[in-house]
């Protein structure tokens, strides 16, 4: 490469010794430490309302706060794997927020728990009664038992972990001897974490979220939750950025160019959700078989209808789809960042509506045991690991430069423009 | 705007160094000189298959629908599987024109036009399906219309996605070719300039609307092009989204399924590209396209198959897992009736071409070798023409009921017609790269100076969208 061209407009042979080291904004830090007591002592109240409907929260929660080193994980991926070269100037972002992985092992921990003590989890206190209820658990039992359970959540993690942790490593030797070889070894782990991710993302959302109505079955629920953590991953990353712009960061390594492209995204992934939603229930209501209405039937009557069927697509889809829809707005920073809020409650209000309700048969009818009012409590659990999240993401952040110079990528992105 | 700065990772997407007056030469040649040899080989191959093919049809129409192997048990079968498997070959071209444009995906233009094409020609092979089932299709087009008969009015059923999918597969169809024709006008408008008769003077002169290369024109062009990308996108999945729910919606195991939406389209582009490549890589050995479809081309097409590949076999994997996770003992039944039943040697044929096959594609020499792209795309052809005949098949041919459990046993004439429309649509694609330009060489000179690393330093060509 001819690195020696005026056009080049910083030298790509600054030593990282001379690299400004980054250091979070003490104003994320001390917000995300806030967020974490008061979701925390939002979940601690919650019990007085039941253990069933607290543990709900905290398996909301971590599966929300799960989705954004999920999500990062995947950019990374396909970035890698497509050589797009817009996002080289921002990926320290989404690298740093794959430090999650390790962490959330805990929320994960304490989650186990509750499947163990509480009655989160039909099949795991499982008992023959002799009803096709409980037949129908029994025929699951090889795979929902909670050592099995466990066993799996083990391996995800440790996939995750692993494969991350590899290509954050190779990133950030890169930054010292700016060799391509990291950039071909990055490509190297993504192409195998691709397939890893697409199984995993699939399992781990039936293990921890249709497991909760252990009697039915959708076979588009992994894609379905795959749309919501790529939606409100993109949510997430643009808010963290604005946020560290704010702080006077990444102010012209990620300009309106790069804002616009992460805009697209946003848009995509919301009709990308709006889709698969809308097929599932579709097909489902169409069909009109028994086994796979009781999930929607118990959320069409009363209440939870406005939450399940009108909220949740506004927050979702109509609102990203609407505002983002213009050229202009995907540029400005206000209008994304305020849409990437909306779509963040949306992914809270989407993954509320299916786990709090916990439906049950009252004469062979599936009705809701919650009502959406008596459910918000379950918010908490979200707000504290959001909290969590961020104050791991700064801490991530101070461990590498900002930007990451000698990606060979980089340079491209810098000139990024739409 | 500012200019371009390539990554050292970037490889040019035009091999060689072509002035623009070469490219436009190679790509014309095609059309300008008489035909090679081995063009006239085809056409009158092609069009001897599909003489033969419509014979076949019409005399299918005149002694009627059964001379097709269906029976009470399997009513569908080489027909639908023959519609959706068109359908979804006609994928990759939209996938190419309209996705890949909003991606800024330059390497796309020495393939769009032809893929494009092939669309095209694919959905009217499609359409021959739907038509030739109907037993009296003269009276086809009055489909959406009340139906003639003598007990009054009867409309069609608008919840039927048999319905909807005449309205998705015609708005996909006019789309597409208002997209494909706009795209070519500035090529035409070339051709036309250099046209020495007079007949070559009228004709293209009337194609090319008189474009005349100005700034307004080009600015009109762009938008339109960007509108009729993101017009295209939504259809790229609705399409087949509503093939997939003709089957979808219904209450047979192995055909209700929710996935089925997103794992079609998935499976149409993964079959569209693996046509592409059959087609391309022949058109690149007889029309000396090596500089344009070349290593890059073909490796970025690989790994769209392997993408998608991978997609369809987490779908087969999701669907047999749901299948035992649902505890429905129907659902399990179908899965383990298609892997092991009598029809299990269709199953088999499918999963080793569609799964199996595109593995070899995780090596970047395989990506880039012509000839073993070629073997895989056929094979990954053969595998998702089997992925519609074992949906299709496999779940109706043993029902709710053993006593009307049946095989189906496919007749002369439908391998017939089947070998017909592949007929049709090599037919339609030999005139089309002998009247046409193949390659949108209007945009391939836009990208003639992508990535170019050489004595010159960067190359600041402003790369136009497109």
């Amino acid at each position: 490469m001819s690195s020696a061209e005026p056009t080049a407009p910083l030298p790509a042979t600054q030593s990282p010794a001379t690299l400004p080291a980054f250091s979070a904004p003490v104003v994320l830090k001390i917000g995300g430490i806030v967020l974490f007591v008061v979701g925390l002592v939002l979940w601690l109240l919650s019990f007085a309302a039941g253990s069933e409907l607290a543990w709900s929260g905290w398996l909301i929660g971590s599966w929300y706060a799960l989705g954004f080193p999920l999500f990062a994980s995947f950019l990374l991926t396909i970035n890698a794997l497509a050589s797009a070269g817009w996002g080289a100037t921002l990926k320290r972002v989404p690298e740093a927020m794959t430090a999650f992985f390790p962490v959330a092992i805990l929320p994960f921990a304490i989650l186990a728990i509750g499947a163990m003590t509480s009655n989160l989890y039909d099949w795991s206190h499982h008992h023959d009664d002799g009803s096709l209820h409980a037949e129908l658990i029994h025929h699951k039992e090889p795979w929902l038992n909670t050592t099995f359970w466990l066993v799996r959540m083990v391996v995800y993690f440790g996939l995750w972990t692993g494969f991350t942790w590899l290509m954050v490593r190779h990133s950030r030797k890169q930054d010292i001897d700016g060799d391509l070889k990291h950039t071909w070894a990055v490509r190297r782990l993504a192409a195998p974490f691709g397939i890893v991710f697409g199984l995993s993302v699939t399992f781990a959302s039936i293990d921890y979220i249709k497991s909760i109505e252990p009697t039915w079955f959708s076979t588009m629920f992994g894609v379905y939750q795959f749309a919501g953590i790529m939606q409100a991953g993109f949510a997430m990353l643009i808010l963290v950025l604005v946020a560290l712009r704010n702080s006077g960061h990444l102010k012209e390594h990620v300009n309106e160019n790069h804002y616009h492209t992460l805009g697209i995204w946003l848009i995509s992934t919301s009709v990308f959700w709006a889709y698969i939603w809308f097929c599932q229930f579709m097909l489902i209501w169409y069909s009109n078989i028994p086994e796979e209405t009781q999930h929607y039937f118990a959320r069409w009557h009363g209440p939870w209808f406005w939450v399940s069927f009108l909220v949740n697509p506004l927050l979702n889809f109509a609102i990203p789809f609407l505002f983002l829809l213009p050229r202009p707005h995907k540029r400005n920073i206000k209008i994304l960042s305020g849409v990437a809020l909306v779509v963040l409650v949306g992914r809270f209000v989407d993954l509320w509506q299916f786990v709090a309700p916990r439906p049950k048969l009252v004469n062979h009818i599936p009705e809701p045991t919650l009502q959406p009012m008596e459910t918000l409590l379950t918010a908490g659990p979200v707000i504290a690991l959001v909290g969590l999240f961020i104050v791991i993401l700064m801490i991530a952040l101070e461990r590498a430069p900002i930007l990451a110079r000698k990606d060979p990528f980089f340079e491209e992105g810098e000139h990024h423009h739409l | 705007m500012g200019a371009h700065v390539y990554s050292v990772m970037r490889e040019p997407l035009v091999v060689g160094k072509k002035t623009l007056h070469e490219i436009t030469q190679d790509v014309c040649q095609s059309i300008e000189g008489k035909p090679s040899l081995l063009w006239w080989l085809g056409f009158l191959t092609s069009g001897a298959i599909a003489t033969a093919g419509v014979a076949t049809m019409l005399y299918q129409m005149y002694v009627g629908v059964g001379t097709w192997g269906l029976n009470k048990t399997v009513g569908w079968g080489f027909d639908i599987t023959n519609f959706v498997f068109w359908i979804g070959i006609g994928h990759a071209g939209t996938l190419i024109s309209a996705v890949l444009f909003l991606f800024r995906q330059k390497w796309r233009t020495s393939i769009n036009r032809s893929a494009e094409a092939m669309t095209l020609f694919a959905v009217l092979c499609a359409l021959i399906y739907p038509t030739i089932h109907m037993g009296r299709p003269w009276i086809g087009p009055l489909w959406i219309a009340p139906y003639p008969n003598l007990r009054g009015p009867l409309w069609v059923n608008f919840r039927s996605p048999l319905l909807w999918d005449v309205f998705a597969i015609s708005t996909y169809f006019t789309i597409s070719l208002c997209f494909w024709y706009i795209g070519l006008v500035p090529d035409l408008a070339t051709v036309r300039d250099r046209a020495k008769h007079w007949l070559r003077k009228v004709f293209y002169g009337t194609l090319s609307l008189g474009w005349n290369g100005s700034v307004r024109n080009w600015n009109h062009y762009e938008v339109a092009y960007m509108i009729f990308a993101g017009l295209s996108t939504p259809l790229v999945f609705s399409v087949h989204t509503i093939v997939s729910m003709d089957f979808a919606t219904s209450v047979i195991p192995g055909w209700h399924t929710t996935i089925f939406p997103p794992y079609f389209v998935a499976g149409a582009i993964f079959s569209g590209f693996a046509m592409v490549l059959t087609l391309l890589l022949i058109a690149r050995k007889t029309m000396r396209l090596e500089a344009y479809i070349n290593e890059i081309t073909m490796d970025n097409m690989a790994k769209i198959v392997l993408l998608t590949g991978s997609l369809v076999g987490l779908a087969y994997g999701t669907e047999f897992f749901v299948a035992w996770y649902s505890g429905s003992i129907y659902e399990g039944f179908a899965f383990i009736n298609r892997a092991t039943g009598p029809f299990a040697w269709s199953y088999w044929i499918m999963v080793s071409c569609n799964v199996i096959s595109p593995q070899i594609l995780w090596f970047k020499k395989l990506r880039r070798n012509p000839w073993v792209l070629f073997v895989m795309s056929i094979f990954v052809n053969i595998g998702m023409w089997f992925e519609r005949f074992v949906i299709i098949v496999t779940s109706l041919h043993r029902d709710y009921l053993p006593s009307s459990w049946a095989y189906y046993t496919m007749t002369w004439v439908e391998y017939a017609e089947l070998i017909g429309t592949f007929g049709i649509f090599f037919f339609m694609f030999f005139v089309f790269i002998r009247f046409l330009p193949g390659i949108a060489f209007g945009e391939v000179k836009g990208v003639n100076k992508y990535a170019r690393h050489d004595s010159h330093g960067h190359a600041h060509a402003e790369v136009k969208h497109g």
